[in-house]
């Protein structure tokens, strides 16, 4: 435990930093309705590191965040001015055609270097597991200095003022992304700045509670990710953003309880759910009757859950020929992990095997591998022979409890249509 | 939950095979017994590594006294790509006893998308001379001795339920320049019905074969899999079904009988490198020694004829071959000499391109056991009701099977709209290449695809 909490509190230090900062600056566009100005700055941004990596400067390094930061400024620039040319286009359109441009810049850039998917991946995911407190001290007097900036112009930051201030937002705002992406990328950063926010704006009013909303919801929901990624061996970036969509779903679950409507909202959800569970059962109903071979992920769920249910429609030889392959696939995978397994022992415990008796396990493993898949590949098809079969029957029972489940009001209907 | 799930696995795999040799047998079969020996499919207690004769190896005894062993194919029961005369047997049994084996696939790992031919090249040139096939084997039969004869008599054949079909990009196959890329076909074989859809509408019977069985060669050292010969070996002949017998001459003391390349159908050619491959959850056979008449290479009796045959890198020379092997046949049958006997075999033998891709061409030919019978000598040159047909007829047999088989390949591709690697495919699983009319000046080769494989759609 003390080792996961040495690696992990790093990390999470930095991200109490960014939805600190985040946090703020995600309230203030939610009111400008300049959603994804975060998204756009922070791809210009990550197009300036781009720039700099083809010019042979090194990802964390003082010169490509210069690059960077060069380019979130002209961006900001940009942004600055977008609010005069939105008075017949929208702001967000020409913020989503700065971003996309930015992207697709960036790709043409680094289409042909060696490691440039790596790059990309590097910018959308970040790499927030391997900060450290280094980075701490770097951004936090930083995002403390924007952050009294702010403070002290706050009646200028309305966003209805004169240009220039306009500039000093988008240009500080611009600054804190650099850094930001460059240590989180471009996804956890728009997650930090949105959803904290959206959480604080969803249950204050005032900016204070907001804010005070905001940070709580952000560090704990950046601890639970951090915490996740590290249990489940996920990508920690990733997971931290797939965690903040998580708590705004809950969060607006609970929205309605908490505005003293818990009656009709339980009402809506009931109702929302019976639709949904509806939807999914008449979308699988036609999946099945229209392409019965192909996945069914609805009735597949259903039978690894309980395996009986294929009883209802495998013949006793189909029964019989899915299960000896399943006990067949397993075998192979059985057989193929003992060969990994001697060979790991040999290799670390005692004597190597010779080169020939390691090609020749990598040989079996390569058989093994290919009758496991071919097992694989006979449940499959038995599978959805008796599928195809049973393709109208089937589809016209989901269809039937699809439409017990609807929250239809069938009297209703029964009465109008007499 | 795996091995809990693997042990009934093998005690199952190892119960039916037992229960599948004794109905086999013509004599009263014993009840199954419940084995004294812990299962062998399983290596959950350890590798004893390939060494000599597992005495694990489960074996019951049939009233008449000869015996079934089983054995699974595992690690230490298998060998990788080469025929070794000095490899430890895996099993021992005697003349007269039968074997119930499992057999496993080949890979084709190599043909995945993005692997560069040079890779594969790679794959083959850091283990030269190595086949790619998987063969249960070694076994050790008591009685035989060099000069004697071994006949193994195939009694059953019960194929797994999937099969591959593929091409290696670049390489091997009858055309490796033409076909720079490659595919891999997943197929499932409905045993019920013994059939399988190759294609939507494409429905081919189901006739499972060993591609390969094999004594020990003569010569001491590590021989590849993939070339046939005097020692049987990788034939691809697929009339050696269910109910025929290999006559093969003992090269080395136990004679070392291997099997693998387990086929569940194949054209005659096999052009694209593979038929349908897949691994046999039982072969069943019975091995049996026969002394004081001696044979110089290998031949195959059926029901109703006996087939020679021939190999050599040039088809030429496999021509050559076999129609030695069959004129020498015929004389001895019809008790004629060899000059009347070589008119003879224009009139009454079958012969057909058995494969084109194993290193050796393969040419066989079916002769009639009745001497007043003669084999199905339908040469077509055109369609017919029966037949789609390519024939071509050149001075060189080599070119004579390339010209027609590649002939086969773009009618499919035109007039049945197949796609070209699958027509590759098709061509190998289901064309049937028949030596016509041959002299010193023109060697007829006629391709032919039985029209009865389409079927309507589902």
């Amino acid at each position: 435990m003390s080792d996961a909490l040495a690696l992990l509190f790093p990390p999470f230090l930095v991200a109490v930093c960014l939805v600190g900062i985040h946090a703020y600056f995600g309230i203030q566009v939610l009111a400008r309705k300049v959603i994804f100005v975060d998204l756009a700055l922070a791809q210009v941004a990550a197009l300036g590191a781009s720039v700099a990596f083809m010019l042979g400067h090194p990802a964390q390094n003082f010169t490509t965040y210069g690059y960077s930061l060069a380019f979130a400024l002209l961006a900001a620039v940009l942004l600055a001015f977008t609010r005069t040319w939105g008075t017949r286009v929208p702001q967000e359109a020409l913020i989503g055609v700065i971003y996309v441009v930015a992207a697709a810049a960036a790709i043409l850039l680094i289409d042909r270097a060696p490691q440039g998917a790596e790059h990309l991946k590097q910018i959308l995911t970040g790499n927030i597991l391997t900060s450290g407190l280094g980075d701490v001290a770097l951004i936090v007097p930083l995002y403390a200095a924007i952050g009294l900036l702010h403070w002290l112009l706050h009646r200028q930051m309305t966003g209805a003022g004169p240009l220039a201030w306009e500039f000093v937002f988008y240009a500080t705002f611009g600054a804190v992304v650099t850094s930001s992406v460059a240590i989180a990328g471009v996804l956890l950063v728009f997650s930090f700045l949105i959803i904290p926010a959206a959480i604080g704006v969803m249950f204050a009013s005032s900016l204070a509670r907001q804010l005070a909303i905001g940070w709580i919801a952000g560090v704990i929901t950046s601890a639970a990710g951090l915490a996740a990624s590290f249990a489940l061996d996920l990508p920690t970036g990733a997971t931290m953003v797939c965690a903040f969509g998580g708590v705004l779903a809950v969060a607006g679950m609970f929205y309605p309880f908490w505005r003293g409507e818990p009656r009709a909202a339980l009402r809506v959800a009931g109702a929302a759910a019976r639709w949904g569970v509806a939807a999914v059962l008449a979308a699988s109903a036609l999946q099945l009757a229209a392409a019965p071979r192909a996945d069914q992920p609805l009735i597949d769920l259903a039978e690894y859950l309980i395996p009986p249910l294929r009883s209802l429609y495998l013949s006793p030889a189909e029964q019989a020929a899915f299960a000896d392959a399943g006990v067949h696939a397993e075998r192979y995978r059985a057989e193929a992990e003992q060969l990994n397994d001697r060979e790991r022992r040999t290799r670390t415990e005692g004597e190597a095997l010779d080169e020939f008796s390691v090609a020749r396990i990598s040989s079996f493993l390569k058989s093994y591998g290919e009758m496991r898949k071919g097992e694989q590949f006979v449940m499959h098809e038995v599978r959805a022979r008796a599928r195809e079969r049973i393709r109208w029957s089937a589809a016209l029972g989901l269809l039937a409890f699809a439409l017990l489940l609807a929250p239809v009001p069938w009297r209703q209907v029964w009465a109008r249509l007499r | 939950m795996g091995s809990n799930l693997f042990v009934p696995a093998a005690l199952g795999f190892s119960g039916a095979l037992i229960a599948g040799a004794a109905l086999a047998q013509t004599a009263p079969p014993a009840a199954a017994p419940a084995s004294p020996y812990p299962p062998t499919a399983t290596i959950a207690n350890g590798y004893p590594g390939v060494g000599p004769a597992d005495n694990k190896l489960r074996v019951t005894t049939l009233p008449n006294g000869k015996k079934i062993h089983v054995l699974p194919a595992t690690l230490e029961t298998t060998q990788w790509g080469w025929f070794d005369n000095a490899q430890a047997p895996v099993l021992r049994v005697n003349s007269g006893d039968t074997i119930a084996l499992e057999t496993m696939m080949h890979s084709h790992n190599q043909v995945v998308p993005g692997t560069t031919i040079e890779q594969i090249k790679k794959l083959r040139t850091d283990f030269p001379g190595r086949g790619p096939h998987t063969l249960t084997g070694p076994i050790y039969i008591e009685e035989a001795q060099p000069g004697d004869v071994l006949k193994v008599t195939l009694n059953k054949i019960v194929p797994r339920a999937y099969a591959t079909n593929f091409n290696v990009p670049g390489m091997f196959g009858q055309f490796p320049s033409v076909y720079q890329d490659g595919q891999v076909k997943y197929l499932y074989l409905d045993l019920d019905k013994m059939q399988t859809e190759f294609l939507p509408g494409i429905v081919l019977p189901l006739k499972p074969f060993p591609g390969t069985l094999a004594v020990a060669r003569k010569e001491p050292g590590r021989y590849s899999s993939v070339p046939p010969g005097e020692f049987a070996g990788n034939m691809d002949i697929r009339d050696f079904v269910a109910g025929t017998s290999l006559y093969v001459p003992v090269h080395v003391p136990g004679a070392l009988l291997w099997t693998g390349d387990s086929h569940a159908g194949q054209g005659n050619g096999e052009i694209n490198l593979t038929a349908i491959e897949t691994a046999y959850r039982e072969l069943n056979l019975t091995v049996e020694v026969i002394k004081g008449k001696p044979l110089d290479f290998p031949r195959i009796e059926t029901p109703k004829s006996w087939i020679t045959m021939g190999f050599d890198q040039d088809l030429n020379n496999a021509w050559a071959q076999a129609k030695a092997q069959t004129v020498k046949f015929l004389a001895e049958q019809r008790n004629v000499p060899a000059d009347q006997a070589e008119k003879l075999m224009a009139g009454v033998s079958d012969c057909r391109v058995s494969q084109v891709v194993n290193v050796k061409k393969g040419i066989h030919c079916l002769n009639p056991k009745n001497a007043r019978d003669k084999e199905d000598m339908e040469r077509p040159t055109k369609e017919t009701a029966k037949y789609y047909v390519s024939h071509v007829k050149d001075a060189d047999l080599n070119k004579a099977m390339n010209d027609a088989s590649m002939g086969m390949i773009k009618l499919l591709e035109s007039e049945k709209k197949i796609a070209r690697l699958d027509a590759y495919g098709l061509a190998s699983v289901a064309m049937d290449c028949r030596v016509g009319a041959v002299s010193d000046t023109e060697k007829n080769v006629h391709c032919l695809m039985p029209k009865s494989i389409w079927v309507a759609k589902r």
